[in-house]
């Protein structure tokens, strides 16, 4: 079997969303929409830390993305088998042809704001497309996600996201493969989920 | 590949799996000289309608990344960074920024056409005209104006927007257009401020060695310094973790908590503006407690040359020993002269040249023929000694021991690297921070050396064996006049007096390329006012800049996937042909068509003597890089072409001591108005800002230390008005310490009003525990259309000191919340 997963360096990883924007024109995703995003964790805001001296200051960055659980609570609710779970990859997919729009999925996940729905007609700045020519097209009415640029992986390729990082925070491959890069990565480090008591089996991995 | 398609957007299962297979099996392709191929004629993997090319961003941050663009149906769709091969994953390139590129290219606020302001500057009341009539436009007004003022009435202004080979324009450095006309025209090149306290004094004064990127790794103590280089310098941060993962120490010199400085083992909370009482109370430190590399010091740096009563070398030449001539200076022509300075060599107690005694004293007085001689340590010691860490403590606002820690452990956890960026750049008395590092490096060994530098920008070495300053710079030498250079801190001055220091200099016409002063260069309200002593100002850029709309004339110009030109790096390890990816929108130019179509206009008839592909080859095709494969054909059919196998550089000092200079008796001011200096200019020295000092008594009105920041979601005024960018990052925000909007009554995401006696603008607040109490931190980038009121560079300083260094954070200011709009 195939598992892939994602492994995320928090030590290395800057918040720069390089990640998020590859993502965003790869797949052409309408304005207003991300897959991915990062986040802080630190202070209130975004880009700030918490402390209150100079010797305690604290501050990560988060990306985040569907998971891919491997026990996905979105799969359980979706009436209609629009979102299921690819066995042969572990990559939890999204149908556009099947979804009817009824967002239980959104409502089940534990990981806010990993799925939108589209409720207009996706709109973009531009009007042509960008990104690979294989991304299905966005429709009205539909839950998306990301889809760990399945496109991408079926060419022999590697999300989209893993390709610029910068930092060399994020690593990607097949868990099941003692030999993989992930599995390399997670091997003699510390590493957490998110949410683990939900259950679900998230499918990144963030080193920590 | 057909396999894996069965429509268009539609994958089976079959296709992927044999399409993974195949794929690894290629992966692992050897290292070495590794080459990309990315040219017009090669279709993108798996579909016959992409084509790929290399070309970079150019947004103006120094980093040049090398972006692989897909074009698909005649649009640019995709612009990702060019990976490094296997082995070599560290020296990715590429941002947020550079994939957001085909929104950049076709963005709306794009000018097409060339535009003539029929009202007002500034009141957005353009014409469309045509080519030929905004050429003889704008010749003619240089034409009357060289003719009734002098040739210096003209003046062409740039800054650091465009890069290329071809099209580029900085300053005798690059750009084949620009540098034949600026050595033809005869007038005024007013050159930036942005940054120039580093590039003059580290580059041009102190002229210190720099290793490569990757040499961070080898440091053992790594001193982030006015450096957030995870939003600025990305490419440095994975070396710098590599360092960390082997137990590096790390610290964070910064008024501000950056992401940087959440990725250190220290964060050292500094007064901005206070960076160099830190490096000279850490020099005073490391001479105190004898934590000195005298080996270093007197070995490879110019303490112990032995100086007059005038501040002046003892030279060989004094001693009756003529000088010799040394090798052809590539910029006069003229050879250098070799005339050694002298020391005491205290194997065999006699005065000789440096180049020969075999143990100089770093210390003692000395006399030649009745002439008292004393060495530079003794000298610059004795004038800096002042600088305690006791002074610093008190200037810096840190604790003492946090200073002794900081210099204890440099000088003693070694190899150590100053990582730097133009954090300390950014004030009046910026100047001596380099002279003042250069000391700090000498004294403890820390330059020169693997894992030792004090600034990264090392060059790889093969190419420099295509050498940017080429002769093809200069027309025939029968038609080369001089030309005055002009800061550009200094031009309100002379607009209002008509005045550079002491001599006439009427400065009537400007044409801006690659640049936007009004949003870049500090002090905008006195180049705004000064405006109207100008005939007419006429701007050559992409965009509707800040700059732009001020302007008489707009004239388009090509952003670099529309035109084809040539670029090495310096941070990464590569030369690239930048190559045509799509036909230029509207009627958009090169900046070398731009400058080809003014020349015979205004007198300068046969300036350019072939094409642009005729000086591509002429800069590519020479016999070096015929042997090693890099002439212009070669990078035709490459794009990219790097030899990642090279080994980090070291630097070396190649200035005529061939020692590191802390100390420049030579020095010479960049700004032309100062023609004497005072013998603080030639020693490492400290004197507080301009205006952001602790006790300047303008604190009570204004109490903040205002910082400009330089965000990873803006290439200085570049990339704004991006939709992608601007759905991340969101609106410009000030960035306020809690505690202090907590006492103004304001809270995050308030309108704040942010003011001083030379402006004011309006932006929304970010809250922060981790900026200094007394310190904000102003957007930069976002142009005036972003503000509900006013512009961030409203506030700051308009001063030229020597370097002409724009000095964005000199300035106080006061916020409060804002009760108007909304």
């Amino acid at each position: 079997m195939t598992r892939y997963v994602m492994v995320i360096d928090t030590k290395r990883c800057v918040g720069c969303n390089n990640c998020s924007m590859t993502c965003k024109v790869e797949n052409n995703i309408p304005e207003g929409i991300w897959w991915s995003r990062s986040v802080t964790d630190g202070g209130e805001a975004e880009l700030t830390p918490r402390g209150d001296s100079p010797d305690n200051m604290y501050m990560r960055f988060l990306t985040l993305a569907c998971q891919h659980c491997e026990n996905p609570a979105c799969v359980k609710v979706c009436p209609v088998g629009a979102t299921y779970r690819d066995e042969a990859t572990g990559i939890v997919r999204q149908d556009y042809d099947k979804c009817i729009g009824c967002r239980m999925c959104m409502a089940a996940c534990p990981y806010t704001g990993v799925r939108s729905f589209n409720w207009e007609e996706p709109k973009y700045a531009m009007d042509f497309a960008t990104g690979d020519i294989d991304v299905p097209k966005h429709e009205k009415h539909v839950v998306e996600k990301c889809t760990f640029c399945y496109q991408r992986i079926a060419k022999g390729e590697v999300p989209a996201c893993m390709e610029l990082c910068p930092a060399r925070a994020r690593h990607w491959g097949d868990l099941d493969d003692p030999e993989s890069d992930v599995s390399k990565a997670l091997a003699g480090r510390e590493y957490a989920q998110l949410l683990p008591e939900m259950g679900t089996k998230p499918s990144v991995y963030y080193l920590v | 590949m057909e396999e894996i398609k069965e429509g268009k957007g539609t994958l089976t299962r079959r296709g992927f799996f044999k399409t993974t297979a195949a794929v690894a099996g290629a992966a692992a392709a050897g290292t070495g000289l590794v080459t990309m191929a990315a040219h017009a004629a090669s279709p993108t993997k798996g579909l016959p309608d992409e084509q790929s090319f290399v070309n970079t961003c150019r947004g103006n941050c120094g980093g040049k990344c090398v972006l692989v663009g897909k074009v698909r149906e005649g649009k640019l769709v995709q612009t990702r960074p060019y990976d490094p091969p296997e082995g070599f994953e560290r020296s990715r390139m590429g941002c947020v920024k550079g994939v957001t590129y085909p929104q950049r290219l076709y963005a709306p606020n794009r000018v097409l056409y060339p535009m003539i302001q029929r009202g007002e500057r500034g009141s957005d009341n353009w014409e469309r005209v045509s080519w030929d009539e905004a050429i003889s436009y704008v010749a003619d007004k240089i034409n009357k104006a060289q003719a009734e003022y002098g040739p210096q009435s003209f003046g062409l202004w740039h800054s650091y927007g465009s890069e290329g080979w071809l099209n580029g324009a900085y300053h005798q450095s690059t750009g084949v257009g620009y540098h034949r006309f600026l050595n033809t025209f005869g007038g005024s090149v007013i050159i930036p401020g942005g940054d120039q306290a580093q590039v003059y004094m580290g580059f041009s004064v102190v002229q210190h060695g720099t290793n490569s990127t990757a040499d961070y790794t080898n440091a053992k103590t790594l001193i982030a310094w006015g450096a957030n280089v995870t939003e600025t310098v990305r490419c440095s941060w994975p070396f710098i973790c590599d360092a960390r993962d082997k137990g590096a120490r790390i610290f964070a010199v910064d008024p501000r908590y950056t992401i940087t400085a959440s990725g250190a083992d220290t964060w050292i909370p500094v007064r901005s503006g206070t960076d160099g009482a830190l490096i000279l109370a850490m020099c005073n430190f490391i001479i105190d407690n004898d934590l000195m590399d005298k080996e270093f010091l007197a070995k490879k740096s110019v303490a112990p040359l032995l100086i007059k009563d005038d501040g002046q070398y003892l030279r060989m030449s004094d001693m009756g020993v003529p000088p010799t001539e040394g090798p052809l200076n590539p910029w006069t022509g003229k050879p250098t002269i070799i005339n050694p300075e002298v020391v005491f060599d205290q194997a065999t107690g006699e005065l000789t040249s440096q180049f020969v005694a075999q143990d100089p004293a770093l210390s003692g007085e000395y006399e030649y023929e009745g002439m008292r001689l004393r060495t530079v340590f003794d000298y610059v010691h004795d004038k800096t000694k002042q600088f305690t860490v006791e002074f610093a403590a008190k200037e810096c606002d840190i604790p003492a021991e946090q200073i002794e820690d900081l210099a204890r452990t440099y000088a003693t956890n070694t190899p150590s690297t100053i990582v730097m960026a133009q954090g300390m750049c950014h004030h009046v008395n910026s100047r001596h921070n380099y002279k003042d590092l250069a000391y700090l490096a000498s004294l403890t060994g820390n330059i020169d050396r693997k894992g030792s530098t004090i600034y990264l920008n090392k060059n790889h070495v093969n190419v420099e064996k295509t050498t940017l300053v080429t002769r093809e710079m200069y027309p025939d030498p029968s038609m080369m006049k001089p030309y005055t250079p002009v800061c550009s801190e200094r031009v309100p001055e002379i607009l209002e007096t008509g005045k550079l220091g002491q001599n006439d200099h009427p400065l009537k016409v400007i044409m801006i390329v690659s640049a936007n002063p009004f949003a870049s260069e500090s002090g905008r309200q006195r180049y705004l006012e000064t405006l109207k002593y100008l005939d007419c100002l006429v701007t050559v850029d992409c965009f509707m800049s800040d700059t732009a709309r001020y302007s008489d004339v707009v004239l388009p110009v090509g952003l670099s996937f529309e035109q084809e030109d040539f670029l090495q790096i310096s941070a990464h390890e590569v030369d690239f042909l930048m190559q045509k990816a799509v036909e230029p929108a509207g009627e958009v130019k090169s900046d070398f068509e731009i400058y080809n179509m003014l020349a015979p206009k205004i007198g300068l008839d046969g300036l350019y003597d072939k094409d642009a592909e005729g000086y591509l080859r002429a800069l590519l095709d020479n016999e070096e890089n015929k042997k090693i494969g890099r002439t212009y054909d070669d990078f035709k059919r490459e794009g990219c072409i790097a030899d990642w196998s090279e080994e980090p550089a070291i630097g070396t000092e190649n200035n005529a001591t061939r020692r590191v200079q802390f100390y420049v008796p030579h020095i010479v001011a960049r700004d032309i108005a100062y023609t004497e200096l005072p013998e603080e200019e030639k020693i490492p020295w400290y004197e507080h800002a301009m205006e952001a000092y602790q006790d300047n008594p303008l604190r009570e009105k204004y109490p903040f230390f205002g910082n400009s920041e330089h965000s990873n979601y803006t290439g200085h005024s570049m990339y704004n008005n991006i939709p992608w960018l601007h759905e991340i990052w969101g609106d410009p925000y000030v960035m306020i310490p809690a505690k202090a909007a907590a006492e103004r009554g304001i809270a995050e995401n308030d309108m704040v009003r942010v003011f001083n006696d030379r402006g004011e603008f309006v932006a929304r607040a970010r809250l922060t525990d981790g900026l200094r109490y007394d310190s904000i931190v102003i957007p930069h980038g976002p142009q005036q259309d972003a503000y509900p009121v006013g512009h961030p560079q409203d506030l700051t300083l308009c001063y030229s000191d020597l370097t002409g260094n724009s000095s964005y954070n000199d300035f106080l200011c006061e916020v409060e919340k804002w009760e108007g709009g909304e």
